[in-house]
């Protein structure tokens, strides 16, 4: 067998649980050795590759894990791992599509609010490694006059990502972050009838970090992402809201750094 | 295989010396505010890829007081396949960036057909393979405008097609590629347990000229064989086995390396001061 063919089998072995193997050709392309048979040779690599890229998960959805529970979270992993072999070269972007998983993963319907949680943890992720950018400073808007204002097009911070969740997301997060291992103990609770929740991830300076955001203030960053210029953006959320909030909102905003200058 | 290109030329061995220590995280802090009297960090180059962020600022300060040497997981030099364009403009990157004083990856393969294992797989050892491996390194090497140098992997498996051994393997392979040997002192010692061989005299055997680097680190005993896990610390045989590469290679760079459980930086000292100790007895041979 050729190196490259070789490999291949090896390589898809490596994404496969248990015994026997589906395709167990590469089985026969290994020597017996005293202390291992081929097949244990096989499983300690194989133990090696998912366990690995388990652990990434592990270290990459730490809430969900909270959320769900370690046991369960492993059994999630292993079952990810096994259906969906990395595809970069890079560790940082496995479990990009984990959140989907978890979406179609029949047992975790009885937590529903788990894909919005590994949602956030994805954008904690991303946000961490994301690139470094100049923020948008008060004092440059201070400078302007009233039209140059109205025509300004901020931009979201690379590292800002907006989850809507129809779950109180934000306490959810919040307990779980916490380390708390249970939602339901009296003293850490949340009751999953306080209603929607939207959440804003993002990056300012070396922190990573996640609030609160009203659904004003989701309505104001998806009008930032459609570049709509200030005064557009302000016009049309006054319709609907009182000035105060508006401009509090954009205050806010601007204290958290999350537009580019 | 001869080579008609002048080969990269690597920084001086003498800028690296003495026993350093890996770079985690876990230790950032510790180190950026005590300023640890430690010669040089190796650096697991593959978690510093990202856009920016804590990695990079803090990987920014550590190079500001201590020389780095770079290791990387994700070279996949062992793939039958060209070099990995994209990952090897990041490292590149990285180089120009950070001025490390060695590179290093493994004497193994990671990925095949854009499907990624993150893990040393291993290598049949033929000459096709050698052949193969030997071309990849030059072409790393050339890509990067500098001499690499290969880790010795730990194994527990073989191959039918391996006629060679895992020795005459490494020595074919460098040889061919004229790179430099990372020697591993624990992976030498796990695979000769796993594989009944005596890594004494595979210490004996390797190309003195070409071992650049040591590493330590800790294995478990898994009952049917051992792990190469860097989670714990140095094992006795493997000490002993030092002490016989010291007297070998004489006095050249050795890292401790610890990647999971990963204790206060005080334990990763004493340690490195354990392996001083042999480093300095070590005689000249």
């Amino acid at each position: 067998m050729n190196l490259k063919e070789l490999q291949r089998q090896f390589l898809a072995a490596m994404y496969q649980g248990g015994q026997p193997l589906l395709d167990d050709s590469i089985i026969g392309q290994l020597s017996p050795q005293q202390r291992l048979s081929p097949e244990q040779q096989l499983a300690v690599y194989q133990g090696s590759v998912q366990g690995g890229l388990a652990g990434a998960l592990a270290d990459i959805f730490p809430r969900l894990k909270q959320g769900v529970g370690v046991r369960f979270f492993d059994a999630l992993a292993t079952r990810y791992v096994l259906e969906h072999p990395s595809r970069s070269h890079s560790l940082d972007d496995y479990g990009e599509s984990f959140a989907e998983f978890c979406r179609n993963f029949g047992p975790l319907e009885r937590v529903p609010y788990s894909v919005d949680l590994a949602r956030i943890d994805w954008s904690w992720h991303r946000a961490f490694h994301s690139k470094n950018t100049q923020v948008l400073r008060v004092d440059s808007l201070l400078a302007m006059n009233e039209e140059q204002l109205n025509e300004q097009v901020v931009e979201l911070h690379p590292s800002v990502h907006i989850i809507e969740s129809k779950f109180p997301i934000y306490q959810i997060w919040n307990l779980c972050e916490q380390d708390c291992q249970a939602l339901s103990s009296s003293n850490n609770s949340v009751d999953l009838n306080d209603g929607a929740e939207s959440v804003l991830v993002w990056r300012q300076g070396l922190q990573t970090q996640v609030e609160r955001l009203s659904p004003l203030e989701v309505r104001f960053l998806k009008c930032v992402k459609l570049n709509m210029p200030l005064g557009a953006v302000f016009e049309e959320l006054l319709t609907n809201n009182p000035d105060c909030a508006v401009m509090q909102s954009f205050s806010r905003f601007l204290g958290l750094e999350i537009f580019t200058a | 295989m001869m080579n008609d290109k002048p080969m990269p030329v690597s920084m001086p061995n003498s800028s690296l010396e003495g026993v350093g220590i890996g770079l985690r995280s876990k230790h950032y802090q510790h180190i950026l505010a005590t300023k640890p009297d430690i010669p040089w960090f190796e650096v697991l180059t593959d978690n510093y890829m990202g856009k920016g962020g804590q990695p990079l600022h803090y990987l920014e300060q550590v190079a500001e007081t201590y020389p780095l040497s770079f290791h990387c997981v994700g070279m996949s030099l062992g793939s039958a396949e060209p070099l990995n364009k994209p990952y090897f403009k990041k490292l590149k990157g990285l180089i120009e960036r950070f001025q490390p004083r060695h590179i290093s990856d493994h004497l193994s393969w990671g990925s095949i057909n854009g499907i990624h294992g993150h893990d040393l797989l291993p290598m049949p050892y033929t000459e096709e393979a050698a052949r193969h491996i030997a071309q990849k390194i030059d072409a790393a090497q050339d890509f990067l405008g500098r001499r690499i140098l290969i880790e010795n992997v730990s194994s527990y498996l073989a191959f039918k097609d391996s006629y060679l051994t895992e020795l005459e393997f490494l020595c074919d392979v460098v040889q061919r590629a004229d790179c430099e040997l990372l020697c591993d002192v624990n992976n030498i010692y796990v695979s000769a347990r796993n594989h009944d061989f005596d890594a004494a005299d595979y210490l004996h055997r390797l190309p003195k000229e070409k071992v650049k680097e040591l590493h330590l680190a800790g294995y478990e005993d898994q009952g049917t064989h051992l792990l190469d896990t860097h989670g714990s610390a140095v094992h006795e045989p493997v000490w002993a086995l030092y002490k016989e590469a010291i007297s070998r290679f004489g006095k050249i760079p050795t890292l401790i390396e610890w990647d999971t459980d990963i204790p206060e930086f005080d334990v990763l000292q004493q340690e490195r001061e354990k392996a001083l100790r042999y480093w300095n007895a070590g005689a000249f041979s």
